[in-house]
């Protein structure tokens, strides 16, 4: 008995002794550090798309044994989709509109709340901060609720108010439903551009405004000439988080509209989704997940050499 | 050019008074240092003479004008950082010609006179280059090509050598010194260095807790600081302050000092018994074989000059010789005073005691 003890001992005192020295040297850095994570990266993503990219080039219904190869069908096929169209184009505005909000009214608010002029700054920015931790499924239940036809929050306010007029049918309108969609997406996200503004803002040498006072700048002469080149950076980083976030949307059309009225709100997230998990077209709904791949990565890729390359300098 | 009057100035920041109440002159073309320590109120002064502070009362008045209201721009003044702040997306000439730009000049007269200050200053290669293409020393002229482009009727300088190493910072200082001479435009410059003020003043004004201890030429500051704060603050390495008592001793006053050491005390207004700081600059201490007995704790040799840290007593003081000096630790060496060299303070007041 006691040697069994011992023995144990002696073993658990071997295996310790071995895993320090292995944490002492190279092979825990190469092991944890390298190996690891390229796996997960690896299995989780590297994978993922180069099976996504297999699946475009076939027709495949996502249960059956068989997959079909069809080629270059599914590309042919995008090009002449209606459906296709009207996501593509419904992104693209996504991305404009949702990127004009982040950088006018997120740098707007955050040199106003850096200017000292408004008290409890910290306060408003955590205020503005706090929907992006929200899940988009929860804001989009809640403003399903808020502008609910029949008991809405909203129309209430507006009829209390005496703006009855302005009433519409908020996620129903075919005109309208896909601009409510992209402002609740665009204030959802506002906290992060008005964070990095932050940064940017607090990281400018003070000094600056000072040489520019003595130099003769005004106020609108200090944020044209000072803040803003001085922002650049920020403002190329945002811009391209932005754009990259409006295509990846998914989250808040799907639980709002779910791409209605008639495909007003359809964006290509939502639109690949519909293709592959409703209609089980997965190798078509795979064919617009690499276009959506190309575009990001392209976008990504164009503007950090080009555009972005002198201003990160 | 213009000369600057500052009459009674007072900066608060809600209920803590920084500047208290000071008056200054300063003549038409004079190089004036506001020195002192740090926290002392030196870059809240100028920054008030910029208008980048408001004056909480008191008035500060340029070629005749009071111009507590006026913002910067019209205040007539340019300035230099400490941190240059150069636009770092506008290149050099654009820098130096911004604010001509704002004032609505002409492109041709901007590049007129940038190229002028950029001859002046030998940026004349440099102008299309960004801040961040530049050396230290190439980054601090070009701020002064800033300031030298609105051709002022003041010039400010906010510790403009800081940011630089110590051999380009004596480059810099002659070459401000010589700027200055050159265009002879009214200048203050605020430095916490007192080597940098000793050799760039006409007059030096030492600031201590937002108030003035000192206004004088660096010499007269040096050879007769009116307090001990001066004395200490003024000359490097620093004067030694010993505390002692006025004690007659073969019908000579002589200062006492801790452990019963007599040191030599010049005709003063001192009577037995009285408590005095007694001041002797490192550089007036002599070896000689006898007199002060003092014990080597460290020899520092920097070519030129010698310092040599002593025990005396309890107190540790500084020599400072102009020959090589060979001592080790523990060895012991006499002193010579010569009692004219001697500052007298009082106890009480910390003011200088008249001699002689």
């Amino acid at each position: 008995m006691t040697e069994a003890i011992g023995l144990r001992s002696q073993v658990r005192e071997t295996f310790l002794s071995k895993l320090a020295d292995f944490m002492a040297n190279r092979g825990f850095v190469l092991v944890f550090g390298i190996i690891l994570p390229v796996a997960v990266y690896v299995v989780f993503v590297g994978w993922p798309i180069l099976f996504n990219i297999y699946l475009s080039f076939t027709k495949w219904n996502g249960l059956a044994p068989d997959v079909v190869f069809v080629g270059i069908d599914n590309y042919i096929r995008l090009i002449n989709d209606p459906g296709f169209r009207q996501a593509f184009f419904n992104s693209l505005k996504w991305a404009l509109l949702a990127l004009s909000i982040h950088l006018g009214i997120g740098l707007t608010l955050s040199i106003l709340l850096h200017s000292g002029r408004v008290d409890f700054p910290a306060f408003f920015r955590s205020l503005i901060f706090l929907p992006f931790t929200m899940s988009l499924v929860t804001v989009g239940l809640m403003f399903s609720l808020i502008l609910s036809p029949g008991f809405g929050v909203l129309d209430a306010l507006l009829r209390g108010v005496g703006l009855e007029g302005l009433i519409r049918t908020w996620l129903g309108d075919y005109d309208i439903t896909i601009y409510v969609l992209i402002i609740i997406d665009a204030w959802a996200y506002l906290g992060i551009p008005l964070m990095m503004f932050h940064a940017g803002l607090s990281a400018i040498n003070t000094e600056l405004f000072d040489a520019a006072r003595v130099d003769g700048a005004s106020e609108w002469q200090l944020a044209w000439h000072v803040t803003l080149p001085s922002l650049k950076p920020v403002i190329l980083i945002v811009t391209m988080l932005s754009v990259i976030q409006s295509l990846k949307t998914f989250d808040l059309v799907s639980v709002m509209t779910g791409g209605g009225p008639a495909g007003g709100t359809s964006v290509l997230g939502h639109y690949m989704y519909v293709i592959s998990f409703r209609r089980n077209d997965f190798g078509y709904g795979a064919t617009i997940g690499v276009v959506m791949l190309l575009f990001s990565a392209g976008f990504a890729l164009t503007y950090l050499r080009g555009v972005a390359r002198n201003a990160l300098d | 050019m213009a000369d600057m009057k500052l009459r009674s100035v007072r900066k608060a920041f809600g209920s803590v008074e920084v500047i208290h109440g000071l008056s200054i002159d300063i003549d038409d073309g004079a190089f004036v240092v506001l020195v002192g320590p740090s926290g002392c109120g030196k870059s809240t002064l100028i920054r008030m003479i910029a208008g980048l502070e408001d004056i909480s009362s008191g008035e500060v008045e340029i070629g005749g004008s009071v111009v507590n209201k006026l913002p910067p721009k019209d205040r007539d003044i340019a300035m230099v950082f400490q941190s240059y702040a150069l636009y770092p997306h506008m290149t050099v000439a654009e820098n130096m010609g911004f604010s001509l730009k704002l004032a609505g000049n002409s492109k041709s007269t901007i590049a007129q006179k940038v190229r002028e200050a950029a001859s002046t200053l030998g940026l004349g290669d440099l102008l299309d280059r960004y801040p961040r293409q530049l050396s230290g020393g190439q980054r601090q002229r070009v701020a002064m090509g800033r300031a030298l482009v609105r051709n002022p009727q003041v010039f400010l300088f906010d510790e403009p050598l800081s940011n630089l190493d110590a051999k380009l910072r004596v480059e810099m200082r002659a070459e401000i010194k010589d700027l200055q001479q050159r265009l002879g435009t009214t200048t203050v410059y605020v430095t916490h260095d007192q080597v940098e003020a000793m050799t760039m003043a006409d007059q030096i004004v030492v600031l201590h807790a937002g108030r003035v201890e000192q206004v004088g030429p660096p010499l007269e500051l040096y050879d007769r600081p009116v307090n001990l704060f001066v004395a200490r603050f003024i000359g490097s390495p620093a004067m030694n302050i010993l505390e002692g008592v006025a004690r007659k001793k073969d019908g000579t006053l002589v200062c006492e000092i801790e452990g019963g050491l007599s040191l030599p005390l010049p005709p003063a207004n001192v009577i037995e018994g009285e408590r005095v700081f007694y001041g002797i600059r490192p550089e007036k201490l002599a070896i000689a074989d006898t007199g002060l007995d003092t014990e080597i704790q460290l020899v520092e040799p920097t070519g030129a000059e010698t310092l040599v840290a002593l025990r005396l007593g309890s107190q540790t003081i500084n020599a400072l010789f102009h020959h090589r000096v060979t001592g080790v630790r523990g060895e012991r060496m006499f002193l010579r005073i010569d009692p004219s060299d001697v500052h007298l303070f009082s106890y009480e007041t910390e003011r200088r005691i008249l001699v002689g």
